[in-house]
């Protein structure tokens, strides 16, 4: 029981920075409607920047970086300056990012908190480093600020700095829920939310309401997590950007209206991760689930929030905000098809080595793109899941070769199966939630399965999971062939499979799947309201994405002959997701595009060796991204609108042209009068 | 476009919109030559309306005609495409900001209250130096109702916070959309002498737009009759509502 | 427009009731066995009773119109009919009871509905949006795509002439020119008239209209009145929702007046517009085209 209570307090410092996230998170909800993804990625930049700061003084800009004073910053300075960069790159999201975006349907509005996430961790690599801080950022670590003492109590040693913690957490979350609920600009806050023309009309400027909220939250994440930081651990590049997961766990279970709700949560949850840390050394406990319990936890969580708590988390305003990207629907004509096919072919027999490598790499990141394209483009799912189910089909694919000799077709097809079902198992919350929330859902089970089971040791060993060639009709289909990195056997067999299923996923898309997808897509109700069955609709959606993405995990797996669990991270699906986005999500040529943009693909080794831009990969797709989804907005037709407009002016009801044919009304555009109610919306 | 010319319709020369009047200085709002509509196409063109204070302006025509486009024109949410609108001479350059602080409020159709707030919070959100005491006094009915959800609350009643919030804000020129959409006619002829009211008393300018024509011209000192985007007729409302033949007449544009 | 069912619904406790309510008039002969009915159907929002004891029948080739004020309750009746709404009481399609039928079967069984705010599927061109009900999206709908040869021309964007019915739906409505537009290259109208075509298509036996002709004018009004002849004519009942009381008593076989969730007279049209207290408190506008 001592046990129990000390391991619990020990949690509240990783339990502080989920209950500050968290409310974070909802109090944004609140005032913008934006679930922000980016949030831990602002507070790791806080972390690094007081590590620099205590270090040597070194105040780091995105471009450039300043020396305060000769030497090591005093602690709480350091503090300040640190909690205040987070409100610094929080309100620069807000204006650069957000506030042009807050009329955007769903998808724009995570995609772009998923691009802002990556843009700043990536920055973090790229400024902390030794030319810029002066010292090698890999000995740096946060230094301690809070007090070091510890009590007894009941027999369990407590650190006072936890408590301290935890008491943070608890002040920030009640001064965040005060704010909204007893200052007039609080209340203005969430009456923005609800209907900002309203807020207008009575003279308040929701923009700056909400830049209040996002200064503050940054602030307040950035403070709590440079001062748990000591108590959690080391300093890397990415961890605190992950914590925007459990977060957004706790979020959820505060129904992202909450703040109080979600700030005990944030505790609770800290808490009974390092008690079954300490629980998991036991004897007793079984040793498959000994590795990644603790990451699991919040997709338990996610799905018991939604659940348990039903389908009352509302989406801000009852009406689809702003217009989905336009749909191009693939037009199958054999000539279309068959010139990039033949193109792809020859630049596989012209290459070698490492170029043809990136090539295959690409052709089967198309394939993993297109999935996206389906469940995203076409389906209006946002799931951050992909590469999850790619890995998972790769695992499966390593178990059945190597330990049950499923042979070459066959194997690939019962690994993807096993991804289906993993798809299916995902979906089934996607049944009850939409937009950023089943993003969230999606996040949390990518998180799950990275951690429980590729960074599983009982499930992966050290020496990884073996993939055995494949082999067909007695010809070996291997990757490697003495010198050869790639043969053009194991290139083409990728081709032809990757050009089968895109084809296929061309027929599905333009017929009555695709047209249902799109249906379901546009307006649920409208779409149930027409006969279709839209959970079924969904489910099959899953179904199909994470089967095509399960392919691509397996031609990644032969590709390498064993299951590098790196090719699948939760990173590298959001730097998918980027460049799909970036590559146009509802057409498959987007999905090209992403291929060969995407890790490993053609123009990554381009940039990384003749261009020798490397490091700045993941930023470079992070910006493209931000660009097209702020400034090239796909849900903006550029062209269409002044053609639509003419042939609406022109066009009386043909019932009537008929009897009035010579004097037709030409009034003004029935729906240019109607405007007001859909600006309403927003 | 077939509206007639409006000249022949109007009896009062001075308001015609082919012969703007000279400036009325007593005019707390007022609209010349007004052209706006949505994505640069103009929805009405050629407006011409004058309010002096403590008047109030009925602002009839069927659906699709362009009323709501005009006010939302003349509280600065949508850009002006040609002619100005001023309040207490102040222009309105398109911006909402400008048209709050030179005292106009506009009442949107859908009431603008916030649905998740309280009673009390949306009175509050009045930026009001007294509180919202002033309009417990003047809407007692809503003293019982101030930690009621607005979203819970009847058609009647969130239109009757919607008027009361906007009146802790003193408005010198107040336009209020559709007042009478989802209310039942009982609710409707209570609040209407309201309106009377607070132009009498208060002096401020209200125009009022409505599909119940003989309510609205129960209240009103002048009427105007839009169709296809733009003013067909105006006159006294004394004067309309003994003619309802020509309002008829307006409405269906010939 | 109102979006928020609370606020669409007014609290029947707080406004004043009309002076005395004209006592429910027995509806003259429905049909023997209507083909919908609905008894004793309730509706609650949040401790608002939006649909109180509702009781409506349609017969197969009647047009039945409802009518009452805005935020009456209708818009909730419609959705708690087709399943999206959760109601007590019961409804029957043809002698079938469809409590607990979720909504898109609800469709495919022949309840058909159009919403005021149009809500077509605005990715997809007019025909794909009527196509969407004929076809059947799922595994076999899948093999279908992959492996089936393709009727009638190539099953694309530009021509999903799949079933000669959706050709029909549109002809009736007279949109057939437009069916390779996108809904929004079309004016209001023309868009609500979308919206009936995709609830005539596919074996429809009941449509609810809600609001159909609220974007029209009084002659496309009047027209759309003749079609909705036509298509009652052929055999399905349709429930009428709408505020154009032209339309409405020249239309319609029988009428229901509803007011704060509860129907308060019924009769054919003649009776209900005689009905002083109906004209003066909920029909009331003075100048009724």
């Amino acid at each position: 029981m001592n046990d129990l209570l000390q391991f619990a307090v020990i949690g509240f410092s990783t339990g502080a920075v989920y209950a500050v996230l968290g409310a974070s998170l909802v109090s944004l909800h609140i005032a913008t409607g934006v679930v922000n993804f980016a949030q831990g990625s602002v507070a790791l930049w806080a972390v690094w920047q007081t590590a620099a700061l205590r270090a040597n003084g070194t105040l780091v800009l995105p471009l450039g970086s300043v020396a305060l004073g000769d030497g090591p910053m005093s602690a709480w300075p350091a503090v300040l300056v640190g909690a205040t960069s987070g409100l610094v790159w929080s309100l620069a999201a807000h204006l650069l990012v957000f506030r042009p975006l807050r009329r955007a349907p769903a998808l724009g509005q995570v995609v772009a908190s998923v691009g802002v996430m990556l843009f700043i961790q990536a920055l973090v690599t790229l400024r902390f480093d030794r030319d810029t801080m002066g010292v090698d950022p890999g000995g740096l670590v946060p230094l301690p600020v809070l007090t070091a003492q510890t009590f007894t109590f009941g027999g369990a040693t407590i650190a006072v700095g936890n408590l301290l913690l935890a008491g943070l957490a608890v002040a920030a979350a009640a001064g965040l829920a005060a704010y909204f609920r007893f200052t007039r600009t609080g209340i203005a806050t969430k009456a923005g939310a609800e209907d900002e023309q309203a807020l207008r009309l009575m003279g308040y400027s929701p923009d700056r309401l909400a830049a209040v909220v996002w200064g503050a939250t940054g602030f307040l994440s950035g403070l709590t997590v440079v001062l748990a930081a000591p108590a959690i651990g080391g300093l890397d590049p990415v961890s605190y950007m992950l914590y925007v997961v459990p977060a957004l766990a706790v979020a959820l279970v505060g129904r992202l209206s909450s703040i109080g709700v979600a700030c005990a949560a944030g505790l609770v949850l800290g808490a009974l991760q390092q008690i079954l840390l300490f629980l998991s050394t036991k004897p007793w406990w079984p040793s498959w689930a000994s590795a990644g319990v603790g990451d699991a936890i919040p997709f338990v969580v996610v799905v018991v929030a939604l659940f348990l708590l039903g389908r009352g988390i509302p989406e801000r305003g009852a009406r689809e905000a702003g217009a989905l990207p336009p749909v191009a629907v693939p037009q199958l004509r054999p000539l279309s098809a068959a010139a990039p096919l033949a193109a792809t072919g020859i630049a596989i027999v012209l290459t070698s080595g490492q170029w043809r490598f990136s090539l295959v790499m690409s052709i089967v990141l198309t394939l993993v793109a297109a999935s996206v394209v389906l469940l995203t483009g076409y389906l209006g799912q946002i799931s951050l899941t992909t590469m999850a189910f790619a890995g998972a089909a790769g695992f499966a694919l390593s178990k059945l070769t190597t330990n049950a000799h499923v042979p070459f077709p066959l194997s690939i097809l019962l690994s993807a199966l096993v991804a289906t079902a993993l798809g299916i198992v995902v979906g089934v919350p996607a049944l009850r939630i939409r937009g950023a929330q089943l993003a969230v859902a999606t996040i949390a089970a990518a998180l799950a399965i990275e951690s429980f089971v590729f960074n599983n040791p009982s499930l992966t060993p050290y020496t990884g999971n073996l993939i055995r060639d494949p082999s067909m009709l007695g010809h070996s289909l291997a990757v490697r062939q003495g010198t050869d990195v790639i043969t053009l056997r194991f290139s083409f067999m990728v081709l032809v499979m990757v050009a089968v299923l895109l084809i296929a996923l061309a027929r599905l898309l333009s017929g009555a799947t695709g047209r249902a997808f799109l249906a379901v897509r546009s307006n649920e109700r409208a779409a149930a309201a027409a006969g279709v069955n839209v959970p079924a609709v969904k489910l099959l959606g899953f179904a199909l994405a994470s089967f095509l993405a399960g392919v691509g995990g397996c031609l990644i797996g032969y590709s390498r002959g064993q299951l590098s669990t790196a090719s699948f991270t939760v990173l590298v699906g959001l730097t998918v997701l980027a460049a799909t986005y970036a590559g146009g999500i509802t057409r498959i040529s987007g999905a090209v595009v992403a291929g060969l943009a995407g890790p490993l693909g053609v123009l990554y080794l381009f940039c990384t060796q003749t261009l020798e831009l490397g490091k700045y990969y993941t930023l470079i797709v992070a910006a493209v991204m931000l660009l097209r989804v702020v400034v090239f907005r796909p849900d903006r037709a550029l062209m269409p609108q002044g053609a639509a407009r003419v042939r609406r002016l022109l066009a009386p009801f043909p019932s009537i042209a008929r009897r009035h044919a010579p004097t037709a009304p030409a009034g003004p555009p029935a729906d240019a009068v109607h405007e007001p109610e859909s600006a309403h919306a927003g | 476009m077939n509206a007639t010319s409006p000249t022949a319709e109007t009896p009062d020369a001075s308001q015609a919109p082919d012969a703007p009047a000279a400036d009325r200085t007593d005019d707390a709002l007022a609209i010349r030559g007004l052209s706006a509509g949505y994505r640069g196409v103009p929805a009405v063109r050629d407006i011409d309306l004058q309010v002096p204070a403590g008047s109030i302006l009925a602002l009839l025509g069927p659906n699709g005609a362009g009323k709501t486009t005009t006010l939302r024109a003349a509280a600065g949410l949508l850009p002006v495409l040609g002619g100005s609108v001023t309040v207490l001479g102040t222009p309105i350059a398109g911006r909402v900001e400008h048209a709050t602080r030179a005292g106009l409020c506009l009442i949107p159709d859908n009431r603008g209250v916030f649905h998740r707030l309280t009673v009390a919070e949306n009175l509050r959100l009045a930026r009001s130096k007294d509180g919202y005491g002033p309009a417990l006094d003047r809407f007692p009915q809503l003293r019982g109702l101030l930690n009621r959800r607005c979203g819970l609350l009847s058609g009647g009643e969130q239109q009757l916070l919607a008027i009361a919030r906007t009146l802790l804000l003193r408005p010198r020129v107040l336009l209020v959309d559709e007042m009478s959409m989802g209310l039942s006619p009982v609710a409707v002829q209570r609040i209407l002498p309201e309106l009377r009211r607070v132009a009498d008393e208060d002096g401020t300018a209200i125009v009022l737009v409505e599909q119940h024509i003989d309510q609205a011209l129960s209240v009103a000192d002048e009427a105007a009759v839009m169709h296809h985007g733009r003013i067909v007729l105006t006159g006294p409302a004394a004067e309309l509502r003994q003619d309802r033949a020509r309002i008829q007449r307006a409405y269906f544009g010939d | 427009m109102p979006a928020d069912p609370a606020g669409r619904d007014p609290a029947p406790a707080s406004v004043p009731t009309a002076p005395s309510r004209p006592a429910l008039a027995s509806a003259p002969g429905p049909a023997p066995s209507p083909l919908l009915a609905t008894r004793g159907l309730s509706v609650r929002y949040g401790g608002v009773l939006a649909n109180d004891d509702v009781c409506i029948d349609v017969g197969a080739g009647e047009i039945v119109g409802l009518i009452g004020p805005n935020g009456a309750g209708k818009t909730t009746f419609v959705d708690a009919v087709t399943g999206f709404a959760s109601h007590t009481g019961t409804i029957e399609l043809g002698g079938v009871r469809l409590d607990s039928v979720p909504a898109h079967r609800r469709r495919r069984l022949g309840l058909a509905r159009t919403w005021q705010s149009g809500e077509l599927f605005t990715d997809l061109t007019v025909a794909e949006n009527l196509a969407v009900v004929v076809e059947r999206a799922g595994l076999r709908g899948v093999f279908d795509d992959l492996v089936g040869r393709r009727r009638r021309g190539r099953r694309t964007r530009a021509d999903p002439a799949i079933d000669p019915a959706i050709d029909q739906a549109l002809d009736l409505v007279g949109l057939a020119a437009s069916a390779d537009r996108r809904p929004e290259e079309l004016s209001l109208g023309q868009q609500k008239l979308v919206g009936v075509a995709r609830a005539l298509v596919g074996s429809a036996r009941v449509l609810l209209l809600d609001e159909p002709a609220a974007g029209l004018d009084t002659e496309e009004s009047a027209e759309f009145g003749r079609e909705l002849r036509r298509i009652a004519v052929a055999g399905p009942g349709v429930l009428l929702i709408d505020h154009d009381m032209a339309l409405v008593l020249e239309v319609c076989d029988r009428l229901y007046v509803m007011d704060f969730g509860r129907i308060i007279a019924a009769g054919t049209p003649y009776d209900v517009s005689r009905d002083e207290q109906v004209v003066a408190a909920y029909l009331g506008s003075p100048v009724t085209p």
